[in-house]
């Protein structure tokens, strides 16, 4: 019983009913490398040359991101930033997981403190803000991110955004006919003024994708969901759109496909006028007011924005990549992904 | 670990099935769980669909969903 690989005599572990294909270990690790590519040269998100810089949470997406960029010999090193989410002590876990990979891939890992760069942690900035905790956190990270990248001098920003991300973001967009939020959704924005690039590389790939992949590999990943999210409305849009998917099999590919193909260059052209940037009054970053969402949204919660507090990690040689396979496979928590440590 | 049931281990807790075989698929469906969003795992070997399970077997259901913003 069980499918064959559609490219080799091997028993297959995925079958993917939106490409009608059967594929092995192997093979798949394979394909993943190259649908990578293929996004990226299609896209023109990212050259050779180019330092990119990989938004890493501990989860599967962005660890497996900032593993096949590495494999596929782009310049790439890892941002985590550290929430300071307590709770299960899920920050200094998901922590962990970003520095276990910095140690297998052997490239630096840069980790900023929220609660050192504006006075307090995630979650009293949540307790104290009226936005949803997703929203709130999600405005900082953005903003750490792109100013992070902007300060070290790196040319393109990658975050694991995958289908499931981006089809749940599109309905939930189409849903409350958000046209400006339509007209940014890309898997690229182009860097401009104060912006640097941002890219998507996997926004081909189901969650189930990613997952395989990071498991294959034996990247160690936090599974847990941030403890904010757990009733977030974007986990309730995948579940309907995966109920779609499995009663019509492409159907979120196709969903998201065809809206970039379609539909989101008619928003983006009606938009664009509109908006003009200037630098805000605060932090001297881009914004279309006069102070930037960031530092009205600090402001507002009682922080103080002091600057980003950066610490660079390391890496150090560290577990075998033999081994780790069965270290992903067995248990996320297993003592092989506690091995690595700040030195 | 028994001989006589199906094992199969989601988010830390443990099912148990007493059926003498069953389909991947089959066991998804009776944990309310969606094909599209999780792995299945036996002894370390990832498993489609259509595989079939059986008494004795111990499997670890991994779920990809992940979510916020």
């Amino acid at each position: 019983m069980g499918y064959k690989c559609k490219l080799c005599p091997s028993k297959a572990v995925i079958y993917m009913r939106q490409h009608r294909l059967a594929l092995c270990s192997g093979c798949y690790v394979q394909w993943f490398a190259k649908q990578t590519q293929r996004s990226i040269s299609e896209m023109r998100m990212l050259r050779r040359d180019e330092r990119v810089l990989v938004a890493v949470s501990g989860g599967k997406d962005s660890l497996s991101l900032w593993y096949v960029l590495s494999e596929l010999g782009y310049d790439a090193e890892g941002l985590y930033i550290d929430l300071g989410i307590s709770d299960l002590g899920y920050s200094e876990r998901s922590k962990t997981y970003a520095m276990h990979l910095a140690d297998k891939l052997m490239r630096p890992l840069h980790i900023v403190s929220v609660s050192k760069s504006v006075g307090k942690a995630i979650p009293e900035l949540v307790r104290r803000s009226d936005r949803s905790p997703c929203s709130l956190c999600g405005l900082i990270k953005r903003y750490i991110m792109n100013r992070f990248a902007i300060e070290g001098g790196f040319d393109v920003l990658a975050t694991g955004h995958n289908l499931d991300d981006e089809a749940a973001t599109l309905l939930s967009n189409v849903l409350h006919w958000q046209v400006g939020y339509l007209a940014r959704q890309s898997p690229i924005l182009m860097e401009r003024d104060g912006f640097v690039r941002r890219i998507k590389p996997f926004y081909r790939f189901t969650e189930k994708e990613t997952a395989l992949y990071a498991l294959l590999n034996g990247i160690a990943y936090i599974e847990d969901e941030c403890p904010y999210s757990v009733d977030a409305t974007t986990i309730f849009l995948k579940g309907i759109l995966n109920q779609l998917e499995e009663r019509m099999p492409g159907t979120k590919l196709q969903f998201y496909n065809n809206f970039l193909a379609h539909a989101r260059e008619l928003f983006e052209r009606e938009q664009a006028p509109k908006v003009q940037l200037r630098q805000c009054s605060i932090c001297s970053m881009p914004t279309a007011e006069c102070v930037c969402a960031f530092c009205r949204a600090i402001e507002r919660v009682g922080g103080t924005f002091v600057g980003l507090n950066v610490v660079r990690y390391e890496p150090k040689q560290c577990g075998a990549s033999s081994q780790s396979t069965k270290a992903a496979m067995t248990a996320e928590g297993d003592d092989n992904g506690e091995q690595c440590r700040l030195a | 670990m028994g001989d006589n049931v199906l094992r199969a281990i989601f988010r830390g807790k443990v099912y148990e099935f007493e059926e003498e075989k069953m389909k991947v698929r089959e066991l998804l469906k009776r944990l309310n769980l969606s094909p599209e969003s999780t792995l299945v795992v036996r002894d370390n070997e990832v498993l489609t669909e259509d595989e079939l399970l059986k008494r004795g077997d111990e499997v670890r259901i991994i779920s990809a969903i992940s979510g916020g913003s």
